[in-house]
């Protein structure tokens, strides 16, 4: 039985998740440009209000989540997104559809998750990491579908040879996995379309 | 509450129709659509309340994508005012409310049956398109299992055979709507039925696109400021439908698409713009073509 009830999720789920999908669809077609949340859900730590907001637009029971170990270790979270979601939890890198991290310091090696196949690229996965802050100041150059010229992306904290993994999932391209990056109440993304040109 | 009350309430439909586990599952294609521009994506398409080939797989991806603050408006060929485009507004306007408009500058999503209004388009739109066949390669190659081998080898020979006999037999590219292009340099994208006229106007475009095939369950992307090629060979290289001293008859506009109209059966005839709004925003604005002077006369 349960001790406590879940935490509440969307109050209006149609219009509330409309709002979210909104944002992270502007953000997926403009890679780099930072978002701000247009819903934030509390959910039980570690998970951030937006990433909170992110899984409860796109993750159901047709959808496998995969959670880092500080994520897998709140059996509160595990109840909550099996409340809202009906997410089947996994272990298996490969089998899951969103990876969720709230330490994005401790990736591992992201190529280990489904990087789709030549005649089905969608079948990847989309990683979902939370971090502290978002700039379009500093960072990375980044190039490609969805950016006019070029856009700048710093992102901290990371695992620190992220970025080359990132460029190295940029080059299986139109294989390859897709980045959600989420604070507290923003969001950017970085899909398998995007070149990235390292720089200081 | 009598029955008859009860029964003349309108339907209690979830906001823009669809449940809310068909917009996660269209939401995460559109999204993998997004990310591999070009690329089409497979994705369960539901039955909706018309027949498929009247812009179901639109209407799917519309209904994921609007919101209570969206400002829609449908196109077909260009027209606010024809069947397609009426029926469809009339759906979104019961089932999701939200506020429609003809105007192009004012749409923050737009549905379009083959045409791309001739306003340049913004960075806060979306345009959403009607397709039948989104497989570019499928009158080629009918198997599923070749064009989608043939997507991911990024081999589009038979393409270029395609039109290459088009200039053998006619002397040019015959090919003038659904005209296929590539896009960032690996996929080969049917741009849906438009009108070649309109390929141009996808490249770099600022707004995002969205396609929507509901019969064939696929759905495809280009973000903003994505690279849109319509092929073509060194020596025949593409270009446009073109009316050479030709004016819109009502609104005088020159190098826009034109609708042919019939006006007798003696051959009387005059060209008028395809994209309705475009023309009476120029009728508003005092441009006037031909047959508006000649009805001016008539008044005289």
């Amino acid at each position: 039985m349960l001790e406590t009830a879940p935490q509440p999720g969307f109050t209006d789920p149609a219009i509330q998740s409309q709002a979210a999908f909104r944002a992270v669809m502007d953000a997926m077609a403009r890679p780099g440009r930072i978002y701000k949340a247009p819903e934030l859900i509390t959910a039980p730590a570690p998970m951030n209000p937006v990433a909170a907001m992110i899984a409860l637009t796109l993750v159901d029971f047709d959808t496998p989540v995969w959670l880092d170990h500080g994520l897998a270790q709140s059996e509160d979270l595990n109840r909550f997104l099996a409340f809202h979601t009906g997410a089947p939890v996994t272990s298996d890198k490969t089998e899951a559809a969103f990876a969720f991290f709230a330490n994005p310091q401790k990736l591992g090696d992201i190529a280990n998750f489904a990087l789709g196949t030549d005649t089905y690229p969608d079948r990847s996965t989309t990683l979902i990491l939370q971090v502290e802050a978002l700039t379009n100041a500093s960072g990375e150059t980044l190039k490609g579908p969805g950016i006019e010229t070029e856009r700048r992306l710093g992102v901290a904290p990371l695992q620190p040879d992220f970025w080359q993994m990132a460029a190295a999932n940029a080059a299986l391209y139109p294989r390859g996995i897709d980045i959600i990056f989420c604070t507290a109440t923003e969001l950017a993304c970085l899909p398998r379309s995007t070149r990235i040109k390292q720089g200081s | 509450m009598s029955l008859d009350t009860l029964s003349s309430e309108p339907p209690a439909y979830n906001f823009a129709y669809l449940d809310e586990q068909t917009k996660r599952m269209i939401r995460r294609a559109i999204l993998k659509g997004i990310a591999i521009p070009g690329y089409q994506v497979p994705f369960a398409s539901r039955e909706m309340p018309m027949p498929y080939g009247w812009g179901t797989g639109g209407m799917q991806v519309t209904a994921a994508v609007i919101g209570p603050e969206d400002t829609l408006k449908v196109i077909d060929q260009g027209s606010d005012d024809t069947t397609n485009a009426v029926a469809i507004r009339r759906f979104f306007d019961r089932t999701a409310g939200v506020a429609m408009t003809t105007h192009t500058a004012e749409a923050t999503v737009i549905q379009t049956r083959h045409r791309i209004p001739e306003e340049k388009l913004t960075d806060n739109q979306v345009l959403v398109f009607q397709v039948p066949i989104p497989e570019p390669l499928r009158f080629l190659e009918p198997r599923e299992t070749e064009t989608r081998k043939m997507h991911a080898l990024s081999e589009y020979g038979l393409m270029h055979v395609k039109l290459y006999e088009d200039i053998a037999r006619h002397g040019h590219i015959a090919t003038s709507y659904a005209y296929p292009v590539m896009v960032e340099g690996r996929y080969v994208m049917d741009p849906s039925p438009t009108p070649k006229f309109d390929n141009p106007k996808m490249h770099k475009m600022a707004a995002l696109q969205l396609f929507g095939a509901g019969r064939e369950k696929r759905i495809y992307a280009l973000p903003p400021h994505t690279e849109v090629v319509s092929l073509d060979f060194e020596d025949h290289p593409f270009s446009v439908q073109d009316w050479p001293d030709t004016a819109c008859a009502m609104c005088g506009a020159e190098q826009v698409y034109f609708d042919e109209v019939i006006l007798d059966d003696k051959g009387g005839r005059m060209f008028v713009c395809s994209d309705s709004d475009y023309c009476e925003a120029r009728q508003a604005e005092g441009h006037f073509g031909a047959a508006h002077a000649h009805h001016q006369e008539a008044a005289e």
